[in-house]
């Protein structure tokens, strides 16, 4: 692997600075705000890739600041501060995966005891088309909310600006190497899935134009 | 090239007896700026075997590029997002449930447990080496001179070490009934003198931190003792409830195996 030779690929933006934390354990509102906002970023990523696509981020992001707010001082070392905080915000994620869930599954029995009421969403899948400029980063978060947990998360992590290998290792409790391989397999699985989903918009649209094609014809 | 018939390692017969190399870990070290002089020549060398490479190098920059814009432009909404500080518990407020929680554990464990009330008991106890520091706990191990079981020298991180656990003040612990209190205090201040240190719970009880004008911090926390203690039956005694409700100190005795026929 040639880790030894191997470059860095960027500088631990995020590494936990102590005194910091141990000011903020001792209830000091300005540690406590500095502390939050050093991590927000990298935990608005954990829940990017943990929550439902239909999920709204700054609500969870507001519960999970609240969260930390109130249970900072319980913390007892500086280290247990990104692992606990990565913890919160997958459960948020979670929970709020487990509310949608159980909303759409009432939403169905209700629908399929009384059909009437309820008309069957008829517009097409959204990762099935191949968006415009304005909605490709929706798109690619769609697709990449289809790749298993284990691959999606380091991929994320990794887009965030300073979480480098060993930052992302250091926050998931992985091995550097199993991070490296998790992400390079999870980047092929995401270009597979690209490549999939454009080629199948290719021959729609081709379809479509054939279709039109012997319509003129036709006509 | 299709998905299925892509080759995932270096078959490359001029790699030159190096390891198989990853196709996907070596592309992805790229992308990454984190290839080495090393894996940009398996590279090269992957490429002369399989053009194919560079254009997957390409594609892999391009989807990454797009993905690290999606991602930040979806994350950048958490820059908005404030610690509500409003929700933070006030610490003189928070120091007092602490503190009533963990004292509360020891009226609780009080209650329950067996003390020990020794007059006769004589001899001095070893002492743990000072310093033993909030959080760092020593490993027990076996002192030589006298063969007991005890706490070996203890960490000192320097961070903590302005503040060793003898200065601290812990105080008595509350109690509803100092009833409860006065004998366990009184046990406890001879079993100072009699009984042997074995080692300490591993976890301590953080009670408070303050930071101190000098710069220091000072740690007020509790530390729980193992401690071993040969005493008469006699003097043993421990806390029930009377019939009343009210806790009375009894003499302990241990059950004794039955003599009878079974």
């Amino acid at each position: 692997m040639q880790q030894g030779t191997r470059k860095t690929a960027s500088v631990d933006r995020h590494r936990v600075d102590p005194a910091l934390v141990v000011r903020a354990t001792s209830g000091e509102a300005d540690a406590v705000q500095e502390l939050w906002q050093s991590h927000r970023r990298w935990v608005a990523a954990i829940v990017l890739s943990h929550m439902p696509r239909e999920a709204d981020l700054d609500d969870l992001l507001q519960d999970i600041a609240a969260t930390f707010v109130r249970s900072v001082q319980e913390l007892r070392t500086p280290g247990a501060l990104r692992p606990w905080l990565r913890t919160v915000a997958i459960n948020a994620a979670r929970a709020e995966g487990r509310k949608k869930t159980r909303r759409r599954n009432a939403l169905e029995s209700q629908a399929a005891t009384d059909p009437g009421t309820f008309q069957r969403d008829e517009t097409p899948d959204k990762t099935a088309a191949v968006p415009e400029d304005a909605d490709e980063a929706k798109w690619l978060l769609d697709l990449i909310s289809q790749l298993p947990d284990s691959y999606r998360e380091p991929l994320v992590l990794r887009c965030v600006r300073g979480m480098n290998y060993k930052a992302i290792s250091e926050l998931t409790g992985l091995p550097e190497t199993t991070i490296e391989t998790r992400i390079a397999r999870g980047r092929r699985m995401l270009r597979e899935r690209v490549a999939i989903e454009r080629e199948r918009q290719m021959g729609r649209s081709s379809a479509s134009q054939q279709g039109a094609g012997d319509g003129g014809l036709d006509a | 090239m299709s998905p299925d018939d892509h080759n995932n390692t270096d078959k490359n017969p001029e790699s030159g007896g190096r390891p198989p190399v990853d196709r996907d870990l070596l592309i992805s070290r790229v992308v990454d700026d984190a290839a080495a002089a090393a894996d940009w020549d398996q590279l090269r060398s992957l490429a002369e075997y399989d053009p194919s490479v560079w254009r997957e190098l390409f594609e892999a920059q391009r989807a990454q590029a797009e993905l690290a814009q999606a991602v930040e432009q979806a994350i950048a909404i958490a820059d908005e997002i404030d610690a509500p500080l409003e929700h933070l518990p006030r610490h003189g407020m928070r120091l007092r449930f602490r503190q009533v929680a963990s004292w509360g554990g020891w009226a609780v464990a009080a209650s329950v447990a067996i003390f020990f009330v020794a007059p006769n008991l004589t001899g001095p106890a070893p002492v743990i080496d000072g310093g033993n520091q909030a959080g760092i706990v020593p490993p027990l191990g076996t002192n030589q001179a006298n063969g007991s079981t005890q706490a070996l020298g203890p960490y000192n991180p320097p961070e903590f070490i302005a503040s060793p656990a003898r200065e601290l003040q812990l105080g008595n612990p509350p109690s509803q009934s100092p009833y409860l209190t006065d004998p366990y205090r009184l046990a406890s201040t001879r079993q100072e003198r009699a009984a042997e240190q074995l080692g300490e719970m591993p976890d301590r009880v953080l009670l408070e931190v303050r930071r101190l004008p000098d710069g220091k911090l000072e740690l007020v926390y509790v530390r729980r003792l193992i401690e071993r203690a040969v005493v008469d039956e006699d003097s043993l005694y421990k806390v029930k409830p009377d019939d009343a409700g009210i806790e009375r100190t009894v003499p302990y005795r241990q059950r004794r195996p039955s003599s009878g026929p079974i």
